[in-house]
């Protein structure tokens, strides 16, 4: 399936994508509202930009599998297949979030819902913005 | 409720370490609206708040730490904050601007600035959330490096934390002391370090989460995104993105200004081996970018030779000209090590390279002795001793403890012709352009608001391509200009002035930045007001702290005018006084100011600042019409 990658040898860890992510999702200016994370991790001795961001397992996925309401669900028929959550159903008990293998689905204190790359219904905008060209769709 | 509607959050904490008092108070709309943020409420606060004579390692300076509208944001470039005290290096207005992801955390907890005040009784760090802010024991912090204090913080309060902190220099309170933040950046050159430490102050580290409000949302993204589009269609913007601000040290060689031997030269033999050609190619592993950043100057180098092999740190132009050519250190790896070691001890890696070059220049005229130095054999480019004799600063030991004061200091200490050889202004060392033959650029060190410092007025290039030699309004008008942009517009909004000045970014985007995000109706004209007053207020804080002014605490170091250049095309140049003197009487004419720098009353009132002509008067100062 095809997933958002970011190449660190590109990263800067401005965190563009953050906001954008925030600001097409949520319509705010808030990059903690981000479905892809940037971290910038250090140690003494090494520096390196990390990312976590949904897979896109497939139909098969855990959070999908594991939805006790039945919220999320595979969208295949979108210009690139993603990971989709119908808000009428979600009941806010982000068993998703501690099912992810790749702890990509996260709780916000301020949202009700999960928050996960749905790919911009196949246009990610996180890709659009990033001026280092970083963001990348890979399989 | 504040009555700010979007860019300010509308709320400043305010943080009594003395007491542990922690209060919150309204942005008020004058603060918002008169003096925008960062710098603009940096000096209104110390003007205000600050008594004249306030001693900057006492309990009743304050520090201020302060965002401003467009940070945080969208805004290309938007992550910066402004950290700022009474001196103590200068003992005038002290501010730096640091690219950080404090800024947006900041305002994601709720705050677009954070007063600290007093003196706490064991070392504490700053713990600010949108849940509350709470003033944390740091004891087990002390004494460690600004690295090892990121990585403790962050292993308590996971990855996504802003943080300014303060390493050994900073509690030992050497002059010029900085804050650090991301392992590697630095603020606060006229040693806001140790205030933090006086203060016993660690860290301030946030983690927020909410909406930052803005205004018309759609539009601050579209006018971002077109912003984009213009820098990355530059044609620069490659190499940019390559090598960063470190493509100046090739450029300052060839136009003869990049330091050499305590700004004895402005040529160095070795300049391809600590240039920014060399960088990209052979030690560069990884881009860093502040919050929002288009264009990351965070060239994150490796050493790869001699016994500092795989020693990483973050390079600069003005930090290896400063801890490179003008100490005579011709390896990068050198450098590199040099760099790292400064920014772990949290002390200011130009004026470290000023002290060091200043100590060097002294042995080797003879003037100082392995007598003075503790038996240190001060030489050009021998890393070793820079090495032991850092070691000696940042402990305060010996001979350290002298340039620990900082050039001037340190030059009135010894005595004789010394302070011939203290590059400096106003007790700032001045950053890595060498102005024996740039008048402009001179005057810009000269007049810049704390001290010799580039942020201000970055003339050097103009100046170059104008005509070094030419002396007349232009250059002083080109001087204000810049010092109205640089020193204001991009302080007070704190946002970063790269877009601007390397690529262009047209200066009628950030208006229309501001008025999308704020709703408000600013214009360029407006913004210039603005700035100049703050320069007025910044005159004002200098004056009232010195009890009057001279023109000479305006001149640039005495070596420009009095040891000419040996080396290079420029040999044989050095600064004329005459036209300096000049250029500062048309400068102190266009500013409102009088003969002797001081501004005058009219000019006050211009600005509506009769209430600082009164206090001004008060304590002495003669105010002319």
């Amino acid at each position: 399936m095809k997933h958002i990658w970011v190449d660190a040898t590109r990263c800067s860890g401005c965190k563009i994508c953050e906001q954008v992510c925030a600001k097409t999702h949520y319509n705010v200016q808030n990059p903690s509202k981000t479905a892809l994370k940037i971290n910038t991790v250090f140690t003494s001795e090494k520096i390196w930009h990390t990312h976590t961001v949904c897979q896109q397992c497939g139909p098969d996925a855990p959070c999908i599998k594991s939805c006790p309401t039945g919220a999320l669900y595979w969208k295949k028929d979108a210009k690139i297949p993603h990971l989709a959550i119908d808000l009428n159903k979600c009941e806010s008990h982000f068993v998703c979030v501690s099912v992810c293998p790749y702890n990509a689905i996260y709780r916000h204190p301020a949202l009700s819902n999960p928050v996960f790359c749905d790919l911009c219904d196949g246009d990610p905008q996180c890709m659009r913005w990033c001026p280092m060209g970083a963001i990348r769709l890979v399989e | 409720m504040s009555e700010v509607k979007g860019g300010w959050v509308g709320k400043i904490l305010r943080v009594d370490l003395s007491d542990e008092k922690i209060r919150e108070q309204e942005l008020s709309k004058e603060l918002a609206y008169e003096w925008i943020g960062g710098r603009g409420w940096a000096i209104k606060i110390l003007w205000d708040e600050l008594e004249p004579g306030t001693d900057p390692l006492g309990p009743e300076n304050k520090l201020i730490i302060a965002t401003g509208p467009l940070t945080g944001t969208i805004v290309p470039n938007s992550g910066k904050v402004v950290v700022a005290a009474k001196s103590p290096l200068t003992g005038g207005y002290g501010d730096g601007n640091i690219g950080s992801h404090l800024g947006h955390m900041l305002k994601m907890s709720g705050y677009d600035a954070v007063i600290v005040e007093g003196r706490a009784k064991k070392p504490v760090y700053l713990w600010i959330t949108p849940n509350g802010v709470e003033i944390k024991d740091a004891s087990h912090l002390w004494g460690l490096s600004t690295f090892e204090t990121e990585i403790a913080l962050r292993r308590d309060h996971g990855n996504d934390i802003g943080s300014v902190v303060i390493g050994p220099a900073g509690e030992n309170l050497v002059k010029f002391s900085v804050v650090i933040t991301e392992y590697g950046r630095a603020g606060g050159r006229p040693g806001i370090g140790a205030v933090f430490g006086a203060k016993k102050l660690k860290a301030v580290v946030a983690h927020g989460w909410e909406d930052v409000p803005i205004v018309d949302i759609d539009k601050a993204f579209s006018l971002s995104y077109e912003a984009r589009r213009f820098l990355m269609s530059n044609s620069m913007y490659r190499k940019w993105i390559e090598q960063g601000t470190m493509m100046t040290i090739e450029w300052s060689q060839e136009a003869s200004v990049l330091p050499t031997y305590n700004f004895t030269e402005g040529v160095f033999d070795n300049f391809m081996n600590i240039g920014g050609e060399t960088m990209a190619k052979e030690y560069k592993m990884l881009r860093k970018g502040c919050f929002s950043c288009m264009m990351p100057c965070g060239n994150l180098s490796i050493a790869r030779f001699g016994k500092f092999k795989n020693t990483w740190a973050e390079l600069d132009y003005e930090n290896v000209g400063m801890l490179g050519s003008d100490i005579g250190v011709g390896s990068m790896d050198e450098v590199i090590k040099l760099n790292r070691i400064a920014d772990e001890l949290g002390a200011d890696t130009i004026s470290l390279g000023s002290v060091i070059a200043f100590a060097i220049e002294l042995y080797q005229r003879g003037i100082i002795s392995k007598k003075q130095t503790d038996g240190l054999e001060l030489r050009w480019g021998d890393v070793d001793t820079v090495l032991a004799l850092i070691d000696k600063i940042v402990k305060r030991e010996g001979f350290g403890k002298i340039l620990a004061e900082g050039v001037k200091k340190a030059a009135e200490r010894i005595g004789g012709e010394v302070p011939k050889y203290a590059i400096h202004v106003k007790g700032l060392e001045v950053s890595a352009y060498d102005c024996h033959a740039a008048p402009a650029m001179a005057l810009s060190y000269g007049t810049s608001p704390i001290g010799a410092h580039h942020k201000d007025a970055w003339v050097i290039s103009w100046e170059v391509k104008y005509g070094r030699e030419k002396v007349d309004m232009t250059k002083v008008e080109k001087v204000i200009e810049f010092q109205r942009i640089r020193g204001g517009l991009f302080e007070f909004l704190t946002v970063c002035r790269l877009p601007w000045i390397e690529l262009g970014l047209d200066l009628e985007y950030y208006v229309k930045l501001f008025n999308a995000i704020t709703g408000l109706e600013q214009s360029l004209d407006n913004f210039f007001f603005i700035a100049d007053k703050i320069y007025t207020l910044i005159r004002s804080f200098w004056v009232r702290e010195f009890g009057g002014w001279s023109r000479e605490y305006d001149y640039p170091p005495r070596k420009w005018f009095e040891i000419p250049l040996s080396k290079g095309p420029l040999a044989g140049m050095k600064l004329s006084k005459e036209i300096y003197d000049r250029l500062l009487d048309l400068y102190y004419e266009a500013r409102g100011w009088d003969k002797s720098g001081i501004p005058r009353k009219s000019t006050l009132e211009k600005f509506g600042l009769l209430d600082v002509a009164e206090k001004l008067e008060k304590v002495g100062v003669k105010l002319q019409d």
